[in-house]
């Protein structure tokens, strides 16, 4: 069951797109990963997503319906603008956000003071649970934006770089628990310019690119088809390109260094090449089969 | 009530409330050193008068305005209405969660006033009967709370348009100096600045009074309304 579908979205700002007829349609359970640079609007995209920018166009719908305010009732939100009172300490910033979601808790038969607990804990925060905001550092507050959009155990996850900030071990935690929830039935969308957070959390791929989605694909996908290539390290290189050109025919490759090439095409076939390599006394220093890396496939995609 | 509550809860937090009523104290004393320069000495009222015009030509459009405008700051200082807005709260809940928390606010503040008048009266004149002096000032602080009401919504709504209260604050002192130099060469009864002194000086059902709140809660009803809209449209783009 498709839970977002974002159906021909576009923003036209003073005359200039701002982004570009999107469709994304992400199905219950699974974790959609949008991957962009700096200037990709995918902030832009999110806001739209929640009601914070008009859109020009399009439609954003959510379990099936237009997105109304009290959809958000069941969506976790985490984005880099969300502040907090720095009067206020910690937990108080969560009660007084919680007082929206006094429904949702009753429905769900949760105890505030059990899940403040639960997620302080989760993040290692419940020491500084009633410290002043403004004591947090810049990882704290990411932590508080998390368990704020966590707490409220939400339908839909809408998270904007959220491992911004983030010490290993709390990224290490929060895939976890983003992997865990997916599994239970939460759908989550990610924003993200950091390509190892995501590359392998995210069912799905999309590349956002000065606004227009420029690729989407299907994790599993990238992993099995376009992203596999064969090294090889030889001293001998140009002879190397020529055998793999003339007697294999191969010349989708990418030369990495004076003594490396990766060669994507002809992955399938690697004892092939090896073997005719041999034959032709070739000096092989090293022979491995790998991956792109989102990074690699993402600059691809970007034309860098 | 819960988001009254917590407007109250931020502005303790912040130390505003402590600020304003600690600001109130300077009312009287400037009272007291006005009285102190006349000749003529103390007289039953002057206290009270002399609170009153500084209470409604100046405070109606500096500290009252403040009140809401600081509840809108705080929200700016800390991109809190974002955080608020992607949360199922309606929008123009917490809009009139905050104006209502202002006009409490500022309500608290006049009462306090008030006793400090009555306090300080009864000190001066110790034959003063205290039911007289409550019963003769009410009426007044009454129309002072009324009067900057429609204040303190034209602050909210300058403020969060402007974006910081910078802005509104040079708005409402020129309104105090434009407001003083129009009355002193051309009394208007119904420009809202001459009111407070018409409040303590004339019969309350004078129709030019009536004339001046009437226009005066035209203006604040259209800013209500503005800020409303603004509150509830606006674009975080």
């Amino acid at each position: 069951m498709t839970i977002i579908e974002l159906n021909q979205i576009s923003k036209v700002s003073q005359g200039k797109r701002l982004l570009k007829q999107i469709s994304i349609s992400i199905d219950e359970g699974t974790i959609y990963g949008l991957i962009g640079s700096d200037h990709s609007r995918k902030s832009l995209l999110i806001k739209q997503m929640l009601g914070l920018v008009k859109k020009t166009e399009g439609q954003i719908n959510y379990f099936g319906e237009p997105f109304k305010p009290s959809h958000l009732m069941r969506i976790g939100v985490s984005i880099d603008r969300i502040s907090f009172y720095s009067q206020l300490t910690a937990y108080e910033n969560i009660l007084y956000y919680l007082e929206a979601y006094k429904k949702r808790m009753n429905e769900l038969n949760l105890d505030v003071t059990e899940q403040i607990t639960k997620y302080f804990v989760m993040f290692n925060l419940e020491s500084n649970l009633h410290t002043s905001i403004k004591k947090y550092s810049l990882g704290m507050i990411q932590k508080l934006r998390l368990i704020r959009s966590l707490i409220i155990e939400p339908d839909i996850l809408i998270l904007d770089e959220p491992a911004k900030s983030l010490d290993p071990v709390s990224i290490k935690i929060l895939k976890n628990e983003l992997k865990e929830r997916a599994q239970r039935g939460t759908t989550i969308f990610i924003a993200t310019s950091m390509l190892s957070f995501i590359s392998d959390l995210a069912d799905h791929i999309g590349v956002l690119h000065y606004g227009e989605l420029i690729e989407e694909i299907n994790a599993d996908e990238r992993q099995k088809d376009q992203q596999a290539y064969l090294s090889i390290r030889t001293k001998e290189l140009p002879r190397l390109l020529m055998i793999i050109e003339r007697e294999l025919e191969i010349f989708d490759y990418e030369v990495i260094s004076d003594e490396e090439v990766h060669i994507l095409e002809g992955f399938l076939n690697g004892q092939r090449i090896v073997e005719t390599l041999v034959k032709h006394k070739i000096n092989i220093l090293e022979v491995k089969s790998g991956f792109i890396s989102l990074e690699a496939f993402f600059l691809e995609k970007i034309g860098d | 009530m819960n988001l009254i509550k917590y407007e109250f809860k931020k502005a303790i937090k912040a130390n505003y409330i402590l600020a304003s009523f600690l600001a109130m104290l300077l009312s009287p004393l400037f009272s007291l050193l006005i009285m102190s320069l006349d000749s003529r000495g103390f007289q039953l009222g002057d206290f009270n008068q002399i609170n009153l015009i500084l209470l409604g030509l100046i405070g109606s459009k500096t500290l009252f305005p403040l009140l809401g405008m600081l509840l809108i700051k705080t929200e700016y200082d800390q991109d809190g209405l974002i955080g608020i807005f992607v949360t199922p709260i309606n929008r123009v809940k917490l809009l009139i969660s905050k104006v209502v928390t202002a006009i409490i606010w500022s309500t608290l503040l006049i009462v306090f006033s008030s006793v400090l008048v009555v306090i300080v009266e009864l000190i001066l004149f110790k034959d003063v009967n205290i039911f007289y002096l409550v019963q003769g000032y009410a009426l007044n602080y009454l129309m002072i709370i009324a009067f900057v009401i429609p204040y303190i919504i034209i602050g909210m709504l300058l403020s969060f348009v402007a974006n910081h209260i910078v802005i509104p604050v040079i708005f409402f002192v020129i309104m105090i100096i434009s407001g003083y130099l129009m009355q002193l060469f051309s009394p208007i009864p119904y420009l809202p600045s001459a009111i407070p002194e018409y409040i303590s000086e004339i019969p309350h059902e004078n129709q030019m009074v009536l004339l001046s709140f009437i226009l005066l809660y035209a203006v604040g009803l259209l800013a209500l309304i503005i800020l409303r809209y603004v509150f509830k449209y606006k674009d975080y783009l």
